[in-house]
């Protein structure tokens, strides 16, 4: 009988958020949980390090992340307005905006994006809002 | 004279007066592995620890030599209560975390250089790993934390290994091969009395209570692995080792994708490095013997893995 | 149809790793999978064929489950951005 194909993929930031209360910062595709949401750990969770590329959540550790459902989102309250990714979003921190049954509003704060696995490390630190 | 025909000093050629002169002042110049590092500190607790762990370390003078690493560790006295004193690293200019109790200071700079360098050294592929050397071959010992990987490394170069590292595995992408970067190594809780018994002749800093990994205390690298942190070899040997309280000795040879995924998931840079980290990884699993290994007798683990060595690869 | 410039490979024995260099991801695959992506998908196929062809280069037969196994593999490197529609 031939064989199936089967494929698993690396996960990643483990090894950093494991050994510290450390956790790196990690690229767009990284970044999103199993249900397709964009991690966004807030800037003031701790002290940001490295020029933004890890951030350390202090002893013990805590933070807060901002989990942004995937959508359509734009940078004002109309159909007219720039369109912004769920990675920019997290970048620049702010409210954005929305369609559904109307405009919809959601505040993210200036973040880092993080990975479902490193963020694993953390759990019961990390109080979680979703958007 | 030139620079290259300067005799090299070490850290004890200073004498206690000059060295802790140098860490409250311009600050100590040493050489830690492929790092040149400078060091300042004006917390008092920490000369005489400091001054025993790393007296065998290359001093590194001069106004001119640029360092790769700058920590500083400072006392804080908050009033009115001016008895608690805390120290805060700096790094850079930079309080990377909260405060600590002076107590604690010689754990935070020890704390403070690792993140320094897991943060910053990304020519090379950092794993999340134990370094031991024997006949120029390079055994990793690569875990997470809580596997017991440090007491492992402490008795292994108490018995004939010389000490690559007890926490960063630096391999060069370009070559595959491994650097030294030995450096006082943290026992904790529990592993500090098996390893007074383990090994007596050890040289133990002092015994440091209450810190987030609970009772610490750093052991002393050997001298002649401090004075051959020079010299990198390949790595022959990939081992995981967990320890575990009871458990009968397992060592088995691992399929090379469950090493690789093993690997690349203890290094803290590969995705940063990416595709070098990738070959890299690659080269280490390929060229290495690879292993699984579970146990709880430290004496048995040790003698199997000097077998392994003496008989070349085969596990005994 | 797989994008074989942008992969890096590491084979060891029948198990396969590959570094998916625009995306900077790292995994891992059976034989199979690596038959798909490094032989069978270098034409546009669409999954009967994929799955047609990779049972022959396996020497063996596919069943209704192995078919649909392949379907939803394909849309799994999809995702991935291991292959592409064409």
């Amino acid at each position: 009988m031939a064989t199936a194909p089967i494929i698993a993929t690396l996960p990643t930031g483990a090894a950093l958020a494991r050994s510290s209360n450390v956790i790196s910062s990690t690229l767009p595709a990284g970044a999103t949980d199993s249900q397709g949401r964009t991690l966004c750990l807030d800037a003031a969770s701790g002290t940001m390090l490295a020029g933004g590329s890890a951030m350390d959540l202090g002893a013990p550790a805590s933070g807060s992340l901002t989990a942004i459902t995937g959508r359509d989102y734009r940078v004002d309250a109309n159909g007219g307005a720039t369109r912004i990714g769920e990675s920019e979003m997290c970048k620049q921190g702010g409210s954005f905006y929305y369609l559904d049954t109307g405009w919809q509003k959601v505040n993210v704060p200036r973040g880092m994006l993080v990975s479902a696995t490193a963020l694993s490390s953390f759990a019961g630190s990390i109080h979680f809002t979703e958007v | 004279m030139t620079a290259s025909d300067t005799p090299t000093r070490a850290v004890a050629d200073l004498g206690a007066v000059e060295f802790a002169a140098r860490l409250g002042g311009e600050g100590l110049g040493v050489r830690l592995g492929p790092f040149d590092a400078k060091l300042r500190s004006d917390v008092a607790e920490i000369v005489a620890p400091l001054y025993h762990l790393y007296r065998d370390y290359t001093l590194l003078d001069g106004d001119d030599r640029v360092f790769n690493l700058h920590l500083g560790l400072v006392t804080v006295r908050k009033w009115p209560r001016l008895a608690n004193a805390k120290v805060r690293l700096i790094v850079d200019g930079r309080a990377p975390h909260d405060d600590l109790p002076v107590g604690q200071a010689l754990a935070v700079l020890e704390w403070g250089l690792n993140l320094v360098i897991a943060l910053r050294a990304h020519s090379w592929l950092m794993l999340h790993s134990a370094a031991v050397e024997r006949d120029n071959g390079v055994l990793l010992l690569p875990a997470w934390p809580g596997s017991g990987k440090t007491t492992l490394c402490t008795a292994l170069v108490h018995r004939g290994w010389r000490l690559f590292s007890d926490e960063f595995g630096l391999i060069r992408p370009s070559s595959g091969e491994a650097f030294p970067i030995p450096r006082p190594m943290p026992l904790k809780n529990e592993s500090i009395d098996v390893i007074r018994a383990f090994a007596p002749d050890a040289e133990l800093g002092p015994t440091i209570p209450n810190t987030r990994k609970g009772t610490i205390a750093h052991v002393k690298p050997p001298t002649a692995s401090i004075r051959a942190a020079d010299r990198s070899a390949p790595v022959r040997w990939i081992v995981f080792p967990r320890w575990s309280a009871g458990a009968d000795l397992v060592f088995d040879e691992m399929a090379k994708i469950d090493a690789f995924m093993m690997l690349a998931t203890n290094a803290f840079n590969y995705e940063m490095l990416g595709e070098s980290a990738f070959t890299t990884v690659r080269g280490l699993v390929g060229n290495a013997q690879c292993f699984r290994l579970v146990y709880s007798d430290l004496d048995r683990a040790i003698e199997l893995l000097n077998g392994l060595a003496a008989h070349d690869g085969e596990p005994t | 149809m797989a994008s074989t410039d942008d992969l890096v490979w590491a084979e060891f024995g029948d198990d396969y790793v590959v570094y998916h260099k625009p995306s900077g991801k790292t995994h891992f695959l059976n034989s199979a999978t690596a038959l798909l992506l490094a032989h069978v998908l270098v034409q546009p196929k669409n999954a009967v064929e994929a799955a047609e062809e990779l049972a022959d280069r396996e020497e063996a037969v596919g069943n209704a489950d192995f078919f649909a196994a392949v379907a939803r593999a394909l849309a799994h490197l999809e995702h991935l951005g291991l292959v592409e529609r064409v």
